[in-house]
């Protein structure tokens, strides 16, 4: 291991600047929350001339029953619910792609990233449109073959419809994080069992199981902390079920119906939440490197042995299928449907109805250029810039032997741990505090977004790994600078998993609603954004427009994703 | 001229126990067109002051100086790609993105000033025809066999005509068929460009071949130095004795000793006797270092029954030609011996080993230190 005597003055100039530039984007916002917690009263911003110190913040955490009959409850039962949902659908769909021969493995694969793809508030307005409670397509359905009368019997706005949701969305997540686990078990574990004269039950308790616990453990710590933070589905699911999350709560502190903003209750609110996304990473991170040490991929070829379905084919396809229907095929083809017939039955409807109106409309306006623009430069220059900390970071944690990078490693790590609304919030209270024009730009959305680093630092140490350190010796002992180094070997061989980081970033970036709806302006509006307001507005063929396009942007992305990412870069 | 001179080299590693002293005050100096090998085995500090000759380590106490020009002491340290070095990587770290000669070409391409296209062209085929891949230029090099790996790593690494060649353990990625002939081959090469050569290397027949001078490193320092055969055959001490060649190693002990300097050494166990020079006194406790090969083996009992032992022959291995047989003698020790394959021995046949004293090591003392030259 080197320290950084053989770096030159750039080299060290370009490392430090990464790392600033990690701590600056992570540890600033996180900084102005603590002080607006401690800062009263709650309509001032913390260092805003009449603020001063205080407790009563802290002192309402305690005392406000809403917190403990209200918020406590319904964000317990929301993550719980959610967790058991998402958990069922993402191992039995991992289970089947990677473990047995059901058919049609690739393009399920395929069809199963959809939702983790598209901005969850298409996905919202979708479902809405599919189950809610009077006149959504699957109730019609459902009301017809049985014969039922009035509303239902699926009520979307409800806890359960909010948690089955929830689990549509976030089962591709876990599927892919429970997918590497299971693909990276080497069967000769278990064939080593059965050759001990143990039995296939035997061998699943006593080797399968064990083996992957913590390769199971961790995503499910993991699932629990993402799903504590969303944000999307409570707002546009919950709030009309009156269902009242921590993550809601926060926003509704910035954005109360009749007053002032609270910042110091929304930081108060945030820091507990923060201290539990924290010690939620640390327990992930230690079964992690659990899961590290049993690892089983030893990069050679082998292959997985493959359970034979039978006759279960069947139930099997069909469990796929409807997954598949709920969260992708269904929502994309109401939302098409709707783009060009409204918001009616599609029994009902007659190729008279049919009209591209809503394209036209959408198309003269302003504001969707504007978002448009926007969403593209944002998620562009926000994966560019974490793509380049994410790169240095991942050189100075597995490069370098500075004690430092120990920080380093855990402030990328925090963001996996801040929610969107958290950092949303953080970003706010120092531009509004420090007056250099970024608060209500485009800029700010770029600053905000690029706390997102856990990710491509994650993928280029892995990368920086998988380089035998002396390919970067060997071009220092050939007479190389750093630089040149850097130029003519680190980045041609990193190249595939930094763009696997950005074209994931740009993913997130591309989805991201909650923090440009935070930190909202005229000016920078994005088109997930500009699709709530649509569909807030009572505009369903307008926003069923816009969400279609989106989805049109979108798949192509799929099959880009599922070659580049979903096999390599979201296994991280 | 001095082409490489290091003086009191230290350095340590944290480790979960504390700081263990890697490299613990080494002084050695290598002179031009020489080719030097630090041998020892693993964690002996050998690769340690490789990495801190080529740059990619710092000491922490010792100077380095690189054709007369200090590279590393207390104030001042030159990075790596500042040294004239070449060097040639355990995992020969060819890098995959570019072809055979684009690797070759690098060291040439990154030179300031530059180094014109034309001479770049001429001088990387110049160095692959002398490694012998001319017709493999434009190769992947992800296509490459081990062997020619080496090549490529070796032509990289002289391809800028350094004042200092270093090699990290350059043989040991390779089976043993091809690291034989590329033994020769590197020790060729070495000597028909006349380079300056520091290997590391944890095989004692790869330094005693290709080095000019061996310097064998236990626990961060060096314990001998000296040309191959010189070290070979006077060993200093036990340590060394038993890493340079599979000796066999017996205790014993001093029974008696006449006023010629001969003593009589009885071994433990076994019930036999020895006579040879020794200094040793009466008494002492002795370790009696025999090499396999300098042992003869015969089912007749030979004329001198003082240096020889009886025993019986309790497993054979053959190897080509000659045959490794391992003699009980006793006491439930086994002696080992390298000899011609002779038709009548066999397993559970009675021998007799006959001992040139003249090749035999003695080391006094429990530890084996204090080493004593046989005459």
């Amino acid at each position: 291991m080197q320290k950084l005597d053989n770096l030159d003055v750039t080299a060290k100039l370009m490392l430090a600047v990464g790392a600033g530039a990690a701590i600056y984007l992570i540890a600033v916002p996180l900084a102005m929350l603590l002080f607006a917690a401690f800062r009263g009263p709650g309509d001032y911003l913390p260092f805003e001339p009449g603020a001063r110190w205080t407790l009563e913040h802290i002192r309402a955490l305690f005392t406000d029953s809403v917190i403990y009959t209200r918020i406590l409850p319904d964000t317990f039962i929301f993550v719980t619910g959610t967790v058991v949902v998402v958990f069922a659908i993402g191992f039995g769909l991992a289970w089947l792609i990677e473990r047995t021969d059901l058919p049609g493995r690739e393009i399920w694969f395929a069809l199963i990233l959809f939702p983790l793809l598209v901005p969850t508030p298409v996905l919202a307005i979708a479902w809405i449109f599919l189950m809610g409670p009077n006149a959504g397509w699957l109730n019609l359905a459902l009301r017809a073959a049985l014969g039922l009368e009035s509303s239902g019997p699926i009520n979307i706005f409800s806890m359960g419809g909010l948690i089955l949701c929830q689990a549509l969305a976030s089962a591709p997540f876990v599927f892919l994080l429970l997918s590497a686990t299971l693909r990276t078990m080497n069967p000769a574990l278990e064939e080593a069992s059965g050759t001990s004269g143990a039995s296939a039950s035997t061998t699943f308790c006593r080797v399968t199981l064990p083996v992957l616990l913590p390769g199971v453990l961790a995503p499910l710590i993991l699932i629990t902390l993402i799903t504590a933070e969303q944000f999307e589905l409570p707002l546009i699911i919950g709030l009309p079920a009156k269902i009242n999350v921590f993550s809601y709560r926060i926003y509704f502190e910035l954005n109360p119906l009749s007053s002032l903003p609270n910042y110091g209750a929304a930081a108060a609110l945030s820091l507990p939440f923060v201290v539990l996304g924290v010690l939620l990473l640390v327990l992930y991170n230690r079964l992690i490197k659990r899961a590290d040490s049993f690892v089983t991929m030893t990069g050679k070829g082998y292959r997985q042995r493959r359970l034979p379905l039978g006759a279960w084919r069947i139930p099997a396809l069909a469990l796929a299928a409807l997954y598949v229907a709920l969260a992708a095929v269904l929502p994309a083809a109401v939302l098409l449907w709707t783009s060009f017939f409204g918001y009616a039955l599609p029994l009902s409807a007659t190729a008279a109805d049919f009209s591209l109106e809503a394209y036209r409309q959408l198309f003269a306006n302003r504001t969707f250029w504007l978002g448009l623009r926007n969403t593209l430069l944002v998620a562009f220059a926000s994966a560019l810039i974490v793509t380049a900390i994410g790169a240095l970071l991942g050189w100075i944690i597995s490069r370098s032997q500075l004690k430092f990078r120990h920080v380093l490693d855990f402030v990328s790590m925090l963001s996996v741990g801040i929610p969107a609304v958290i950092a949303g919030l953080g970003v706010m209270l120092l531009y509004l505090s420090v007056p250099i024009g970024l608060y209500g730009s485009v800029g700010i959305l770029i600053i905000a977004y690029s706390y997102r680093f856990a990710t491509t630092t994650r993928l280029a140490r892995a990368g920086f790994l998988q380089i035998h350190k002396e390919l970067e010796e060997a071009s220092a002992a050939s007479g190389a600078r750093w630089m040149v180094t850097l130029r003519r070997v680190l980045i041609p061989l990193m190249l595939p998993a930094l763009s696997a980081g950005f074209i994931l970033l740009f993913i997130v970036g591309v989805r991201e609603f909650t923090m440009p709806l935070v930190l909202y302006s005229q000016d920078n509006v994005v088109l997930s954004v500009l699709l709530w307001q649509l569909f807030q507005s009572g505009q369903p063929a307008l926003s069923a427009a816009l969400a279609s396009i989106i989805v049109a942007v979108v798949l192509p992305v799929i099959f880009v994703a599922r070659q580049t990412l979903a096999r390599r870069a979201l296994a991280e | 001229m001095t082409m490489l001179t290091v003086k009191g080299l230290a350095k340590s590693f944290p480790t979960a126990e504390g700081a263990v002293r890697a490299v613990d005050g080494v002084t050695f100096c290598i002179a031009q067109a020489q080719c030097y090998a630090l041998l020892g085995p693993s964690g002996c500090g050998k690769t340690t002051i490789l990495r801190c000759v080529a740059g990619l380590e710092r000491a922490e106490q010792g100077s380095i100086a690189i054709g007369g020009r200090v590279v590393s002491d207390g104030d001042s340290f030159v990075p790596v790609h500042e040294r004239s070095i070449g060097m040639v990587f355990q995992s020969y770290a060819i890098w995959p993105h570019l072809d055979v000669f684009d690797n070759v070409a690098y060291p040439l391409e990154v030179e300031r000033p530059r180094v014109a296209r034309a001479e770049i062209e001429k001088r990387v085929s110049d160095v692959l025809a002398l490694v012998g891949l001319q017709t493999m230029a434009r190769r992947p090099a992800t296509r490459l066999s081990g062997g020619q790996q080496q090549r490529v790593a070796l032509a990289r690494a002289i391809v800028r005509r350094p004042s200092l060649l270093l090699l990290d353990e350059p043989l040991s990625n390779l089976d043993a068929r091809l690291r034989d002939s590329m033994r020769r081959e590197l020790s060729t090469l070495i000597r028909q460009i006349g380079v300056t050569a520091l290997f590391v290397t944890h095989d004692q027949v790869e330094a005693l071949s290709l080095a000019d001078r061996v310097a064998v490193m236990d626990q961060g320092r060096i314990v001998q130095e000296g040309a191959p055969a010189d070290i070979y055959e006077r060993p200093k001490s036990l340590f060394v004795a038993q890493f340079l060649g599979a000796a066999n190693v017996l205790m014993g002990r001093v029974e008696e000793r006449d006023c010629q300097g001969r003593v009589r050494i009885a071994l433990d166990g076994g019930g036999h006797c020895l006579t040879l020079v020794a200094e040793q006194g009466p008494g002492a406790r002795v370790h009696v270092v025999l090499r396999p090969e300098d042992l003869t083996l015969s089912a007749l009992a030979p004329a001198n029954e003082r240096n020889a032992i009886s025993g019986r022959i309790a497993a054979l291995a053959f190897q080509g030609s000659s045959v490794e047989y391992e003699v009980d003698i006793g006491g439930s020790t086994l002696l080992r011996v390298l000899a011609r394959p002779q038709a009548d021995l066999t397993r559970g046949t009675p021998v007799w080993i006959s001992i040139d004293t003249r090749r035999v090591a003695i080391f006094g003392g429990a530890d084996g230190s204090a080493a004593v030259d046989s005459v």
